[in-house]
């Protein structure tokens, strides 16, 4: 591009960003004629540029701008919203120009009629006006020169300061980032060397070096309030359009920042701004009837904290309605209702960063559309920051943001597998966990070794050395008594990387990876140790993400194994835990229902009446062995218990071994009627036994499933509550209807959606849909609102179950259950939140 | 460019099959170095070695050409080449001489070799004894474009 042309552009975008913030301080300060000159100069120089430039269409909506200004200047128009409104329209075209031109070399095409037309209607009012205004009353005399008690530094800014290429700078932190590893090996080989010579210089070299990457690194740093210029056009924008009067005040501005995390965070402080006025802010009249100053005020600060910034978003708005975010919580099946009234308010705010939540009652063309928070979540995380939000009902809402000072150094963990080294950021680790012989408790020895008991959840945990694809090299085993677990933060979800060894922590200097190895999403980067030797950066959620889509294409494996079995059944698959019990065949239980894994000493397990019961967290947890697992029990061994959990109540499933936790099929075949056996699934093409809960737990709680704890709740209606409840599969309906029916309710059964409205048809209303979101015939039936229409006297609930595991499919899940017209989406085999669904319904409706 | 005008390449034997390499695109010759390993990354890519401080992807010519790897376990040679900023090693197994060779002796390259080595090869020159053939770096370090090697 034409170098001239280039300084151009970086010219007239200096200047038309400071026009819109002084375009808004001119409308709250009407009489600042400095403003109004300054803005008439930025506008008159570019309106000169154009025509050497040849730039016809710029030039065309400067000069309508400049002739509207020089009126404005002149007083025969107001300062006022319909003029200052006409002049930043045109000024968002010449802005729209200017990237143009920096793309194309050219101006874009476009029609800037509209606006034209505006400003020159402006100046038709100004010349009637002139005419008219020799009988109206002058305007308020300006001010008396001189009397602007701060002049403006002119020039000064110039002599002491220089424009230089962003290139030319990151190529310097490059070349700095270098420096410093050159420095720690040199140091490393003189560490080596007592005595040397070398010691002192190389002390110099030290601090010089520190010194240097400090200095370089300002030189990255931009000070905040270049990225908020922007801000005040959207604070009236936004201010407008909701009918609210919001007043900016902006401090901290010249707080520094890496120019790099400058540019990430500006969409998100927008959004964060945004959402403070549409949803913080009330509306004038609310705001004057709850005695409070009908202008509301965003305040949004920045300042360095430590080796961190915060930048905080601050409006003395309305709060946030946590009763309206409990609710919200349990419509959209986040949580069971009675769980819901137990969140307090720190655990609701987290809510509102979840994917897809917004307690906006209506849409807005500004926010609500449920995008958003966690998108400033995820986009602040990936900086390595953090977000944090408090609020207080009626007195409004704070947001901090707290975001490192500096990305290219990072902490970091160098840890070995298989006999190769990998760094992992210190950011993304929680917790590192040595499991050796002698505290194996901690680690469930499943077949893959995949699952970690830390406290009181049960972590996956991610091989790195077959996630990588590694081999140990030559000679060393797999035996070693130790193994080391990296707990790191991926999104909301923690994963254990198992390693081989840990190393040490270093500061790193992160080098961007060649385009080679670049799409390798398990690495984020390269960097070079103090020894010279080059390692790969981890990331944690490439890792996770990598580990989890290995299992998946497994899984699809051994799908096309079974589906020659039987192709018409749709292999949906869940996952199971595999345990053998007595008689020595594995068994299965579906992995949802089970809340923990527990190993107990033989000598611990009381028996009193037949029955067998530990002491355990204060309680006695009453057990059941699966086969005959009191009789081959020997003192000193482990007994490995399953445990079942549900409100207050637990037991556990005394079984010999614990195996693994495999995928099964959801399809499971009618057994043979065995006691305690529910069906038959085939596991890895051998078939297994499901055992059923329901004949455990009622051996542990006799009233287990019946009726009386909930009774109570049970509306006195006349007529038993008829649920319709359809399902593709046999297993699920077998285990959810005797439960149903025990709690009091008229079940009837269905397999797909067809014969479901069918059953309509022949049997009348129904008060409670449930569903599997994957019934065959779903989509296309009206299932959902043809309950609705034909239930008289209840409101009907309509739930939808998912077995859609993990965060994003959970919620892809609701989103479609949502759409066909369901109230609520839970998971499968949450039956808590199910009864709790089914209770509400029928408690509102009584 | 006149026929008379000569090219100087760097030489260089990968399998016993001479190579070359225009000099002007080479920036360094080395010994072995030690690289580190990327797992997961594609076969022809040896690993990432540091060359004072730079980052730089090895690249094993006989993976990329789909060539046995060396039996005898020798040490390989480091040719580096600068591309679009960023560096790149090529990992063969000798490093010969820098030879001129003239314009007029470029024949393009025959159409019966495999469809690799149509892909990295811009030419043969012939010459007294034997054939030089001409490598094309960029498509060399370009892994995406090839379908098959191993």
């Amino acid at each position: 591009m034409d170098d001239l042309l280039k300084d151009f552009i970086i010219e007239s975008t200096e200047f038309i960003t400071g026009i819109d913030q002084s375009m808004v301080a001119l409308e709250k300060n009407p009489t600042d004629k400095d403003g109004l000159n300054q803005i008439f100069r930025a506008i008159h120089s570019i309106k000169g540029a154009c025509g050497v430039f040849g730039l016809s269409r710029m030039e065309k909506v400067a000069h309508a701008a400049e002739d509207v200004l020089a009126k404005m200047r002149d007083g025969a128009l107001p300062v006022a919203p319909v003029t200052v409104g006409a002049v930043l329209r045109a000024v968002d075209i010449i802005k729209e120009i200017l990237a143009g031109l920096e793309v194309e070399n050219k101006e874009p095409e476009g029609d800037d009629s509209p606006t034209l037309t505006s400003l020159k209607e402006l100046l038709q009012i100004a010349s009637i006006g002139s005419a008219a205004s020799a009988s109206a009353p002058a305007p308020a005399p300006a001010p008396a020169p001189g009397a602007d008690p701060k002049p403006r530094p002119q020039g000064s800014l110039a002599e002491t300061s220089l424009r230089v290429g962003v290139e030319i700078l990151d190529s310097l932190m490059n070349l700095v980032g270098e420096l410093v590893l050159t420095r720690n090996q040199l140091t490393q080989i003189v560490h080596l060397d007592e005595g040397s010579r070398y010691q002192t210089p190389i002390q110099a070299l030290n601090r010089i070096t520190s010194d240097l990457q400090e200095a370089v690194m300002k030189t990255r740093m931009q000070p905040v309030g270049s990225s908020w210029a922007k801000l005040p056009r959207i604070v009236r924008d936004v201010s407008i359009a909701t009918g609210k009067s919001v007043e900016l005040v902006m401090s901290g501005a010249e707080t520094e920042i890496d120019r790099q995390i400058l540019q990430e965070l500006q969409d998100p402080l927008t959004h964060c701004i945004r959402n403070a006025i549409d949803h913080g802010i009330e509306k004038p009249e609310v705001r004057s009837s709850a005695g409070k100053n009908p202008g509301g005020t965003v305040k949004l600060s920045a300042w360095q904290e430590g080796g961190h910034i915060i930048i905080e978003v601050r409006d003395d708005g309305a709060g946030v309605d946590f009763e309206r975010v409990r609710r919200k919580v349990v419509e959209r099946g986040l949580a069971g209702s009675m769980e819901a009234e137990k969140l307090g308010e720190s655990e609701l705010i987290r809510f509102l960063f979840e994917p897809g939540f917004s307690t906006a009652q209506k849409v807005t063309e500004v926010s609500g559309r449920g995008v958003g928070m966690d998108v400033v979540r995820s986009n602040v995380e990936k900086l390595g920051g953090t977000v944090e939000l408090t609020s207080e009902r009626g007195k409004g809402s704070v947001l901090q943001i707290h975001i490192p000072l500096t990305l290219a150094i990072v902490p970091a963990l160098v840890v070995g597998v298989a006999g190769q080294a990998f760094a992992i950021p210190q950011i993304a680790i929680t917790e590192l966990v040595r499991v050796s012989d002698q505290n194996r408790e901690r680690i469930e020895k499943l077949h893959g070794a995949r699952v970690l008991r830390l406290r009181e959840q049960l972590l996956p945990l991610v091989e790195l050395r077959s996630t990588l694809e590694m081999k140990p090299p030559n000679g060393a085993s797999n035996s070693s008594a130790e193994t080391f677990i990296v707990v790191t933060q991926v999104g909301d979800r923690q994963v254990g990387l198992i390693v081989d060894e840990v190393f040490d922590t270093q500061e790193i200097v992160v080098k961007p990876m060649g385009r080679l190895v670049r799409d390798l999403s398990v690495y984020s980067g390269t960097t070079i140790l103090g020894d010279g030797r080059v390692i790969m950066i981890l990331d944690a959620a490439g890792v996770a993400n990598r580990a989890r889509a290995l299992q998946d294409s497994e899984k699809s494996k051994s799908e096309k194994h079974s589906s020659a079995r039987d192709s018409s059944v749709r292999a949906s698959r869940m996952p199971l835990l595999l345990f053998r019990s007595g008689d020595g065949a594995p068994k299965a239980v579906p992995l949802a229902l089970v809340s923990r894994l527990e190993e107990f000493p033989c000598e611990r397990i009381e028996r009193a009446d037949g029955r067998f019961m530990v002491q355990y967290r204060d309680h006695l947890l009453p057990l059941v062995p699966a086969g005959e697992e009191h009789t081959l029990a020997r003192s000193g061994t482990p007994c490995p218990v399953i445990v079942f959990s549900e409100s207050a109540q637990s037991m556990g499933l005394w079984v010999r071994e614990i195996l693994d936790i495999v995928e099964g099929e959801s399809a499971i075949e009618r057994g043979s009627g065995k006691p305690g056996i529910l069906g038959l699934t085939v596991v890895d093409g051998r078939v297994t036994e499901i055992i059923d809960t329901r004949y455990y737990l009622t051996q542990a709680h006799p009233d287990w499933f019946s009726g009386n704890r909930v009774s109570g709740r049970m509306p006195a209606s006349s007529r038993k509550p008829r649920i319709l409840f359809a399902d593709g599969s046999p297993f699920f309906r077998e285990l959810l209807r005797p439960d149903l029916e025990a709690q009091g309710y008229e079940v009837c059964v269905e397999d797909n959606a067809r014969s479901a409205l069918k059953r309509i048809d022949e049997e009348g209303a129904f008060d409670i849909l449930i569903a599997g979101l994957d019934l065959e015939g779903l989509e296309d039936s009206d299932l959902p609102r043809r309950i609705r229409r034909d239930s008289p006297s209840l409101k009907a609930a309509l739930i939808a179950l998912t077995d859609a595991a993990g965060e994003a499919s959970a919620a892809s899940a609701r989103e479609a259950a949502l759409r066909a017209g369901f109230d609520h989406c839970l998971n499968k085999f949450d039956r808590e939140r199910l009864m709790n669904a089914i209770q509400q319904a029928m408690g509102d409706a009584a | 460019m006149n026929a008379h005008d000569e090219i100087e390449y760097i030489t260089f034997r990968v399998d016993d099959q001479l190579l070359g390499i225009p000099v002007r695109e080479v920036r360094e010759v080395l010994p072995e170095q030690p690289v580190a390993k990327v797992p997961l990354a594609h076969s022809s890519v040896a690993g990432l070695l540091n060359l004072r401080g730079q980052i730089v992807t090895a690249i094993d010519v006989r993976r990329r050409l789909g060539i046995e790897p060396r039996a005898d376990g020798l040490e390989r040679m480091n040719i580096v080449i600068g591309d679009d900023g960023e560096l790149f090693s090529l990992l063969v197994d000798s490093v010969g001489d820098v030879r001129k060779v003239s314009q007029s002796s470029h024949a393009p390259a025959p159409a019966t070799l495999s469809e690799v080595w149509k892909q990295c090869c811009s030419g043969v020159h012939r010459l007294e004894r034997g054939l030089l053939v001409v490598i094309n770096t960029e498509s060399l370090v370009n892994t995406e474009r090839e379908t098959s090697c191993t």
